[in-house]
């Protein structure tokens, strides 16, 4: 022991010897290994490698968005310099849950996480301030149109905060750390110049990326005329509702929260532009096939002729860890079974709220009785369920291709279904009361056969529900999501970090459908009855891919939204609303679009239960009865009308005094 | 290694000595603020919930831009803080009335500050009315005409409160009445597209409540608009013994 304690202290005594001998060497030198701004900028492979970090950190809220819990945020959100990824949770904390599309569990909005890229903003900046240094290094049409791809990247960003906060500090120039801080403590511009600053990047995104599609991934000019179409919605309908919300204080006065109506027609307008540019000179159209059902699949799964703007994934394997550049779309959505997920499962499942709106068969006559089918499968294979939900959902007895297993779903049996359909879905956490208690049995786990009244039947379905398996593996809501689940993939790959799906950033659909509303809602504000009309030729644009009958325009619409908001919402507005609910669920479009029409509020007020599209069988009919029940872990979704616009992050509010927060708080 | 063992004891215990040194010389907060807010149509204190309006305060002396302190409104109408640092506040009451004017009040050298607010509710409601029929209670009330209808929020809606002890409103009920729709009236209208009786005021707004025999509840009702803190008007709280089946 001695020996070895003597060996130690000289092994020590000569390591800070040689420590202390190289601090002689002078460190002033430039690391090898490192490359710089001469490098990075002056050559288009340069460029890209100094912008993978600003598309990694793009405000995009893809498969590994998670809006509340651990680790929320952007899946590459920089958390003490450290980009924490691999979100495998994110499905828990899905923007879904919150809009009431899904059932997760968080259903309430909490991205109050403190939002704030200025880092990404400020590498952006630099380059567009530093790029004409090596301008010598282009063609001209080069040259431009990397400027182009950083406006756009710079109006991503600024997008992704002005739709939390409202008005923030615009920094489009990179400033100096050294200056004195009170010229560094830049106060909120307003709202207003904030959309405007956007739309002006955006403009000049449009004019001068390039047009080339040729590369996957990376921004072209069609993604900025995508997203100006998306982002000037969001401004218009901010400017035209945001008078609703009721909130006053010091922001709403300054105009850093809250526009006037008055600016709604503007960005309408600039909303509807882009879509016709799009339309117009993209050379974009809806993806179809013969089989429609199979066609809308592929429109998430394949590269097709819809795709606007695309992240794309790698394998866990290959891909470098902590970078989120992977997903688990396949096993948190799927049940657990073999060939199905591997891990967690059906963490979010899709709720009737959302699959009410499709078109399929009535569920309850007209007396207010359950309707008997004589298998659950009728309710998607009697023709009368429109091809676009058969590809959005699993439903009982439908086949999952990669595994080839029959999606089986029972929540259980009724001995007797002598009452309507409200006796036996009361507003109650898993609906259960005096009726339920004497008719209704289910079971404790999925797959359940057991004798009920003297007969052996089937009370559980393989996937659910089963009341003895906590809220994720097997269905609570009666349905699965099948948007987006790989059909191509490997069932080995449906495992944590296992799915490499590619996610539609912009896609058609969402342009033909944002067009739809600012067509709309500029006819509304220029009292123009062709513009309403056109809104309606996008619609059914959209509903003909679907496989769904098409919609006229109502010529005198009823007003829904006064009795219910308290200002009007004419029936059309809401089938357009509406059939941007069908088409663009789970793609998280769903939160953000109830915040912007300023609706969510009252929708949610005092915390509302979602429901479920539940197939019971009738023991004594020998029928199958479906049933709209409230969910069984009974988590109320809330929205409180605060959210409307997030407050301000305190850490920058104590770094920057004039920083003024937002009302309502 | 036992050397090592104890070497390392004694630093750690230095060390831990060590943060014992610093001396907070700092006085703990021990000022006292306190007042009532006070309803101007009657020129008594408002009728509030424990705990669901507050008087925000921002410490002026100690930030340009400092985070906001609240303190809770009590059910009679007044507030009371009397664990304050001394210095400069601004003082704004927010609650179910039309925006008050912040103030600035020094609060420091022992006193106890008294500052009352003067506010106009937004709402007020009257002939409150619960009674047991049956094995029901059945609660009443009317909207009069609001103090100021001039750019009055919607009115969103009005419902009942019910409370097995003596606090009662929003922020202290039994949470069961408030998940069913049927005991809450939606109004989500302008003042002017309220239901009116011919006096003016509104119709009458009744409720038809399950309770159970041999409990004694508090009672009250309430109202409110779509103003940024969507807080509730109140009715004064009825007591109501249900008899014993």
């Amino acid at each position: 022991m001695r020996k070895v304690m003597k060996n130690v202290k000289y092994i020590f005594a000569a390591a800070v010897l040689g420590l202390m001998a190289t601090s002689c060497n002078d460190l002033d030198l430039d690391p090898k290994g490192q490359l710089y701004e001469n490098v990075l900028l002056s050559s288009d492979t340069g460029v890209k490698k100094y912008l993978a970090l600003v598309y990694q950190d793009l405000p995009i809220e893809d498969f590994n968005y998670k809006q509340n819990g651990d680790n929320k945020g952007y899946a590459t959100v920089n958390s003490g310099g450290w980009h924490s990824g691999n979100k495998w949770e994110a499905q828990k904390g899905s923007p879904a849950a919150a809009a009431m599309e899904a059932v997760g569990r968080d259903p309430s909005y909490g991205d109050s996480w403190g939002y704030w890229p200025y880092d990404r903003i400020r590498d952006i900046n630099n380059m567009i301030e530093r790029l004409p240094d090596y301008r010598d290094s282009y063609g001209e049409d080069k040259y431009n149109e990397l400027l182009g791809e950083a406006h756009f990247l710079r109006a991503y960003y600024y997008f992704g905060i002005v739709k939390r906060y409202g008005g923030v500090p615009i920094v489009d120039k990179v400033l100096d750390p050294t200056a004195e801080s009170s010229t560094l403590q830049l106060p909120r511009n307003t709202e207003y110049e904030c959309w405007k600053f956007i739309y002006e990047d955006l403009k000049f995104a449009m004019e001068n990326a390039t047009a080339s599609k040729a590369e996957t991934g990376r921004a072209n000019r069609w993604a900025a005329g995508a997203l100006m179409s998306r982002a000037m919605l969001y401004a218009a309908t901010n400017a035209k509702y945001g008078q609703y919300i009721g909130t006053t204080g010091e922001a709403v006065s300054k105009g850093l929260m809250v526009m006037d109506p008055s600016y709604a027609e503007e960005f309408f307008q600039y909303s509807y532009d882009a879509a016709k540019w799009l339309a117009d000179n993209g050379g974009f159209s809806l993806h179809t096939g013969a089989d429609k059902e199979k066609a809308y699949t592929e429109v998430f799964i394949e590269p097709t002729v819809e795709d606007i703007y695309v992240k794309q994934y790698g394998p866990n394997t290959t891909t470098p860890t902590n970078t989120s550049l992977f997903h688990c779309w396949d096993t948190m959505v799927l049940p657990l079974g073999t060939g199905l997920a591997s891990n967690v499962g059906a963490a979010l499942q899709p709720t009737w709220e959302i699959m009410g709106l499709y078109e399929m068969p009535a569920i309850i006559d007209e007396n207010g009785n359950p309707v008997r089918f004589n298998s659950p499968e009728e309710i998607w294979n009697n023709g009368e369920m429109e091809a676009r939900c058969r590809a959005n959902f699993f439903f009982s007895g439908m086949t999952e291709s990669v595994s080839g297993e029959v999606i089986e779903i029972q929540a259980g049996v009724y001995k007797s279904y002598p009452g309507t359909a409200a006796d036996g879905t009361e507003e109650t956490q898993g609906s259960t009361n005096a009726y339920t208690d004497q008719y209704r049995v289910r079971a404790s786990q999925p797959g359940t056969r057991q004798t009920v009244d003297g007969v052996e039947v089937q009370v559980s379905g393989k996937y659910g529900l089963s009341e003895g398996t906590g809220d994720e593996g097997y269905t609570r809501t009666g349905a699965f999501i099948r948007k987006y689940v790989n059909y191509n993939g490997a069932a080995a790959d449906r495992v944590l970090f296992g799915s490499t799906q590619s996610w539609k950033v912009f896609r058609y659909g969402e342009i033909l459908l944002n067009w739809a509303e600012a067509a709309y809602e500029l006819g509304l504000e220029k009292g123009d009855e062709s513009l309403k009309k056109e809104a309606f030729t996008y619609v059914n644009m959209i509903r003909e891919r679907a496989g769904a009958s098409q919609h006229d325009m109502v010529e005198a619409p009823a007003d829904l939204g006064t009795d219910v908001y308290g200002f009007p919402i004419d029936e059309n507005l809401q089938y357009i609303r509406d059939e941007r609910a069908r088409e663009l669920c789970f793609e998280n479009h769903r939160l953000y679009d109830l915040r912007r029409w300023r609706v969510a509020d009252i929708m949610f007020l005092d915390g509302k239960f979602a429901h479920t599209l539940l197939p019971y069988y009738v023991i004594d009919e020998g029928k199958w009865i479906y049933l709209n029940e409230v969910e069984r872990e009974g988590r109320k979704v809330t929205f409180d009308k605060k959210w409307y616009y997030e407050q301000m992050p305190g850490g920058e509010i104590s770094k920057n005094p004039n920083i003024i927060r937002n009302d309502g708080y | 290694m036992k050397k090592i063992f104890y070497i390392m004891s004694v630093c750690a215990a230095a060390f831990m000595a060590g943060s014992c040194m610093e001396i907070d010389n700092f006085d703990a907060p021990d000022q006292h603020f306190t007042g009532r807010i006070i309803d101007s149509t009657t020129g008594e204190n408002i009728l509030a919930d424990q705990g669901e309006c507050h008087v925000r305060i921002w410490e002026k002396s100690y930030s340009l831009n400092p985070s906001p302190q609240d303190i809770p409104v009590k059910q009679d109408g007044a507030y009371n803080n009397s664990k304050l640092f001394a210095g400069t506040y601004d003082v704004v009451p927010e609650g179910a009335w039309w925006p008050a004017d912040t103030v600035r009040v020094g609060i420091g050298g022992g006193k106890t500050v008294t500052q009352n607010f003067e506010v106009t509710p937004y709402l007020r409601l009257i002939d409150f009315d619960a009674k047991i029929e049956n094995d029901s209670l059945v609660v009443s009330c009317r909207l009069d005409e609001p103090p100021v209808v001039e750019g009055m929020p919607n009115i969103m809606d009005i419902r009942p409160f019910l409370s097995l002890n003596q606090f009662c409103g929003a922020a202290n009920c039994i949470s069961h009445y408030s998940t069913i729709d049927a005991y809450k009236k939606n109004i989500n209208a302008k003042w002017e597209k309220v239901k009116k009786l011919e006096d003016g005021k509104s119709e009458v707004y009744q409720f038809k409540l399950w309770v159970k025999p041999g409990y004694t509840y508090f009672v009250r009702m309430g109202a409110r608009v779509k103003d940024t803190f969507q807080k509730y008007n109140y009715t004064e709280i009825k007591k109501v013994e249900v008899p014993a089946e």
